[in-house]
């Protein structure tokens, strides 16, 4: 098996760890795993995007245009910015939440982000995974229950392998609460 | 962490550079933050067994790395591409001494400027001073050519660069860790001809140089770092560092020769392996350091006349100049909006700019997150060069054109990194600039690490803290201040004092990172009904304000500081009261 995957979304969101977890899952079942990822000036609230292949071989650490199977989208409009990766007919699990860059008016925001992705031949699973995480009680676990949703729809869906891969990347901290952002997540896709 | 066995694990690059320092018994690490190259020491500062340490800048890391290696303790140093300007004149002359126990230096290039002011090639630095260089193209690379690299050194008695691009330090990948060589501490022996370098000196050390370099050749032809990998002959690539990793991956089937050591090159191999491909590509990023040296040589390659010389290569680019066939097909929107980074909400700058832009100074800038000054709307700054220039340029300008407020803006790191000096001269030629320290009380831009300033060490120690006030004192300064950063109108007055000064003046500006704050402020929010819409409040790009038909504060993003409050003429803007 051969695999890619984009992660996008706004400095702050959780992107660098997520993707660290969904690396060591894939280490975890005997992948070898690329992975790359911006620092920097990036992380100023800018947009952030990580890179990730995976398979029994694994070179590039970056994608080229239109190979990635899936992207997990933690913001509408940065799906919009990073789609040119997504190959025809992939997957992208978004979180249905929406941050208009400072300065700039809400009203010029892209309003109809689902659609163009439909139109355009990807499937969407919405989730509103911000929405989730405040309903737990910490904004910072987005990250998680975006991974408990994308558990379900990625071929290494073992829920035991992403929660050992999560108290890894978390060093043990706040389990709880993150463990439940990750059922809360799978339970939600599941439910679609 | 001392006591991992060999085992697999994800790393990124410079966790891996770190391990691979570590178990080719580095005992003393010294550098100075830059993107990509800050987290190599973050990573080593873990292990207790080494001595980590942030320096002031490049050079003194370099040096102290250096002294260590001389005195017959493994040293490393780390830095970013722009950091390499400011240790060369060390590495220049190193290059004469030779070591004792190893040395090495990894400097992290930035192809296409993720975050850097330019994007030179180190690889340059190889050729220019005569000493090898390896190019790790990921984690796994990174650890065993850090730890091969220390012998190396130790073997032909020099300086040796690693260099990495931000693909490298910046990406992760599977590697085998394994245990920590146990090296003896070599004895320090006095010997002025080797390491006094005065001229007598210098000169029979230059033929030294030149035979060292004679060895090293002979070595990149037997080294197993150097691979020719034969596989479809009618077309062969020359290539080093992450894009061979790209290249295997966009065409497995081609042939490759993959240099592990950038400089000397391998002449031999590389001519046995021009022999046996129909057409020879040179594939390196940025500067045509490999294509020129084979030419040279009269083999014929191409290079950049197929691959572009300008910003970062990827699979994508690789793929459209070499093997469009292999394109695939990708959709591509337009209704997206740029999201550039900005200052945080509560980031202790914003005020100043605020205050700078409307004094209408000519703004001399520094590098570090205060350069996000220079983005609309504040756009408060005229130039930003490299780091220190803030100040020597400001006194340029002002020769230049007297009658201009000149301000020279820098952080406090980048104060201690090179504004000493140019603020010596500002004082000793008596140019009536300004100098703000923008003292946050942190390196904030490369992610946080502290500096002499800040009273911590890399390991968390206690330490003596830099006081720049009596600094400027001991300068001569004739005037200084300290003023806090959110309170507005206390600096516009100072400032105004200051332009109209006849001698230069320093103030620093305290305001802690915001990213470092403890306890987040009380939420402000706009009254509606006071609220006349004059958009001050949101002049300053605060990215917590909203403005639409009404301004509003976003409670979730506002820190609380205060700054659009002092600047509302209406006083519309409180705390937002919590039952
Ligand atoms: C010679 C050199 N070394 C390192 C860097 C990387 N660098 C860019 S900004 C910065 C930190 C600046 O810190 P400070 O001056 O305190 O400003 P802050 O970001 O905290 O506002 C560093 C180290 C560089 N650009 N040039």
């Amino acid at each position: 098996m051969r695999g890619s995957l984009i992660l996008c979304g706004v400095g702050g969101m959780g992107i660098l760890k997520a993707s660290e977890i969904i690396a060591e899952v894939l280490l975890q079942s005997g992948f070898l795993v690329r992975q790359s990822e911006v620092h920097g000036m990036a992380q100023r609230g800018g947009s952030v995007v990580t890179h990730l292949r995976f398979g029994n071989e694994a070179y590039a650490p970056l994608l080229a245009r239109g190979e990635a199977d899936f992207m997990l989208a933690f913001e509408e409009m940065e799906a919009l910015r990073y789609l040119p990766y997504l190959k025809k007919g992939g997957t992208v699990l978004l979180n249905t939440v929406r941050m208009c860059p400072p300065g700039i008016e809400m009203k010029r925001y892209p309003q109809a982000t689902v659609d163009i992705l439909k139109t355009h031949g990807f499937t969407v699973i919405p989730l509103n995974a911000t929405e989730i995480s405040l309903q737990i009680g910490d904004i910072r676990t987005t990250n998680i229950v975006l991974l408990g949703g994308f558990s379900t729809i990625f071929p290494i869906n073992d829920p035991d392998i992403w929660k050992k891969a999560i108290e890894k990347a978390l060093a043990g901290k706040n389990l709880p609460k993150n463990f439940l952002a990750f059922e809360e997540g799978r339970r939600c896709v599941e439910s679609l | 962490m001392e006591r991992e066995k060999t085992q697999r694990k994800i790393m990124l690059g410079n966790e891996a550079f770190a391990r691979g320092a570590y178990e080719g018994g580095v005992e003393v690490a010294a550098g100075y933050p830059g993107t990509p190259s800050t987290e190599i020491l973050e990573f080593l500062s873990k292990y207790s067994t080494v001595h980590s340490r942030w320096c002031p800048n490049e050079k003194v890391a370099f040096e102290v790395a250096a002294g260590a290696a001389i005195g017959g303790r493994r040293g490393l140093a780390t830095m970013k591409h722009v950091g390499l300007n400011v240790a060369s004149d060390a590495l220049m002359t190193l290059a004469y001494t030779g070591v004792n126990a190893g040395f090495v230096c990894i400097v992290a290039d930035d192809p296409g400027m993720h975050s850097s002011q330019n994007e030179q090639d180190s690889r340059n630095y190889a050729l220019f001073a005569k000493v090898p260089h390896l190019e790790p193209a990921n984690s796994q690379e990174a650890l065993t050519f850090t730890r091969l690299a220390f012998t190396i050194s130790e073997e032909f008695d020099t300086p040796v660069l690693i260099r990495s691009t931000t693909r490298v330090s910046h990406s992760r990948g599977v590697v085998e860790v394994g245990e920590r060589e146990t090296v003896p501490v070599r004895p320090y022996q006095k010997c002025a001809p080797k390491f006094v370098m005065i001229p007598a000196f210098a000169r029979e050390r230059r033929k030294v140089l030149e035979e060292r370099i004679k060895k090293l050749q002979q070595w990149v032809e037997e080294t197993p770092l150097n691979q020719a990998e034969l596989r479809d002959s009618s077309l062969g690539i020359v290539t080093g560092g992450v894009l061979y990793d790209y290249l295997r991956e966009v065409a497995p089937s081609v042939s490759i020769f993959k240099l592990g050591v950038g400089y000397p090159l391998p002449v031999q191999k590389i001519r046995e392996f021009a022999r046996k491909v129909e057409r020879l590509i040179v594939l390196e990023e940025l500067d045509p350091v490999w294509e020129r040296e084979l030419k040279a040589l009269g083999i014929p390659v191409e290079g950049r006349s197929v691959f572009p010389g300008i910003g970062e290569i990827t699979p994508d680019i690789i793929i459209e100049c070499l093997f469009p066939e292999k394109k695939k097909e990708y959709v591509e929107v337009k209704e997206y909006l740029p999201r550039p980074p900005v200052l945080c909400a509560g980031c202790p700058h914003r005020g100043v700019f605020k205050v700078l832009k409307d004094l209408s100074a000519t703004v001399c800038g520094d590098i570090g997150c205060y350069t996000l000054g220079t983005l609309p709307p504040l756009s408060s700054m005229d130039t930003c060069i490299c780091m220190g220039a803030s100040i020597s340029v400001a006194e340029g300008i002002k020769l230049a054109h007297p009658e201009l407020p000149v301000v020279a803006v820098l952080g406090d790191s980048t104060f201690i990194h090179a504004g000493i000096p140019p603020l010596i001269d500002a004082v000793y030629n008596k140019t009536p600039i300004l100098v703000l320290i923008l003292d946050n009380g942190t390196t904030a831009m490369t992610g946080g690490q502290d500096h002499p300033a800040t009273g911590k060490t890399l390991s968390g120690e206690d330490t003596v803290r830099l006081d720049f006030l009596a600094l400027g004192q001991a300068i001569g300064v004739p005037r200084v201040e300290r003023v806090n950063a959110y309170h507005i109108e206390k600096l516009r007055t100072l400032l105004q004092e200051a332009l109209a000064a006849k001698h230069p003046t320093l103030l620093v500006v305290e305001g802690l990172c915001q990213l470092k704050k403890k306890h987040r402020g009380t939420p402000l929010a706009i009254q509606d009904m006071f609220c006349l819409l004059c958009g001050l409040c949101a002049s300053t790009g605060c990215p917590a304000i909203e403005k639409g038909d009404v301004i509003r504060i976003t409670f979730e993003r506002c820190a609380g500081c205060g700054i659009c409050a002092d600047l509302c003429p209406f006083e519309a803007i409180e705390e937002v009261k919590t039952p």
